[in-house]
């Protein structure tokens, strides 16, 4: 049977090394959110917290492939989501998608729903490469 | 702060809202604090039109601006409230609105560089910071006059060439809204210096807090 000291130093040591790992998670999570470059891929611990809704819903088969980028926001600048693919489906199936999410098409080509603004790019080949950067401003 | 890869071409700056460009009379700027929109822009439309909520003083109204950092989630910054006198003449709401986006926009670089902060970016008072906030603030002010024209910006290929010689832009610290020029397709025997804004983007004045405006604490 242990002692009480055993079990204390036991209970002394979990408790350390829990205190550490949340330190260090902690320290991670604050770096990458701060951070004005960040690349992932889907699937990531950064794709769940750095990737905004309107990205992970796209409607695209193709995504499990994509380039993810993020960069924070930075006072007035807006945190900036890009994600990049390509695709043989037509782009109106993305115009279609942002509108049903209530984006409005803007004189430019690209899309506003509140404080969100989207650009797409992408080729005209057969297999498109499209690239999508959604700013969002954080005032 | 921002990164070589995010660098763009002079040609088609004007009409980008992100990106890096090198401009001979403004140093680097940075698209994405020189744009305007949701930022400057709320800011310069509430003081105008005076569309604060009302305050506890009489004669006056309050407005809050903020800048942050982090997600739509995750948010760290500086909200700094205010109360404004109504009835200001245009030229005193430019100057109390340029007091209060510099105001905001300092505080903001200095908590970024704070102990705590400093230890994950190092983004504060990057050397295109405050000079591309204050031309984001004349484009909302003067939406009509084309200020990154102004700053005369020169090609991908100079301003990589910059880059390349006099190091990433974050690596220069910058606390004021002057900007460091380096020399272009000269001999490399001087670094960056500081110089003057254009003249256009120096035609409004930061007010003093008094009568017209002051911070709510």
């Amino acid at each position: 049977m242990k002692s009480n000291k055993q079990v204390m130093k036991k209970l002394i040591v979990s408790i350390f090394l829990f205190f550490i790992t949340t330190i260090i998670a902690l320290a991670y999570l604050l770096s990458i959110i701060v951070s004005e470059s960040v690349s992932y891929e889907k699937g990531s611990l950064e794709y769940y917290l750095l990737t905004t809704e309107i990205i992970k819903e796209l409607p695209f088969t193709e995504l499990e492939d994509a380039n993810y980028f993020y960069s924070t926001a930075d006072g007035n600048k807006p945190v900036e989501n890009v994600v990049e693919f390509s695709t043989t489906k037509p782009i109106s199936a993305l115009s279609e998608y942002l509108i049903a999410n209530k984006f409005k098409l803007l004189a430019d080509g690209s899309y506003e729903n509140g404080s969100q603004i989207i650009y797409i790019e992408y080729s005209e080949n057969e297999k498109k490469q499209i690239k999508i950067t959604v700013l969002e401003y954080l005032n | 702060m921002t990164e070589r890869k995010h660098i763009v071409d002079a040609l088609i700056a004007p009409n980008l809202d992100r990106g890096l460009i090198y401009t001979k009379k403004c140093g680097w700027v940075d698209l994405g604090h020189a744009n305007p929109a949701k930022g400057a822009s709320v800011l310069w439309e509430e003081i105008k039109n005076e569309k604060g909520k009302p305050s506890a003083k009489a004669g006056y109204y309050r407005i809050s601006y903020s800048q942050k950092m982090g997600t739509k989630h995750i948010k760290i910054g500086i909200v700094k409230t205010y109360d404004l006198k109504k009835g200001m003449k245009l030229e005193q709401k430019k100057s109390v609105a340029l007091s209060i986006f510099l105001d905001v926009s300092k505080d903001f670089e200095t908590m970024q560089g704070n102990w705590f902060w400093g230890i994950f970016t190092d983004s504060s008072f990057s050397a295109e910071d405050l000079v591309s906030n204050l031309i984001g603030f004349y484009r909302a002010v003067e939406p009509q006059k084309q200020f990154i024209q102004i700053c005369e910006p020169v090609s991908k290929k100079e301003a990589l060439h910059i880059w390349d010689t006099y190091g990433a832009v974050g690596s220069n610290k910058n606390y004021r809204t002057t900007p460091y020029i380096y020399p272009i397709g000269e001999s490399k025997n001087y670094g960056p210096m500081s110089s003057s804004l254009p003249p256009l983007l120096n035609t409004i004045q930061p007010a003093k807090q008094g009568i017209l405006f002051y911070e709510v604490k």
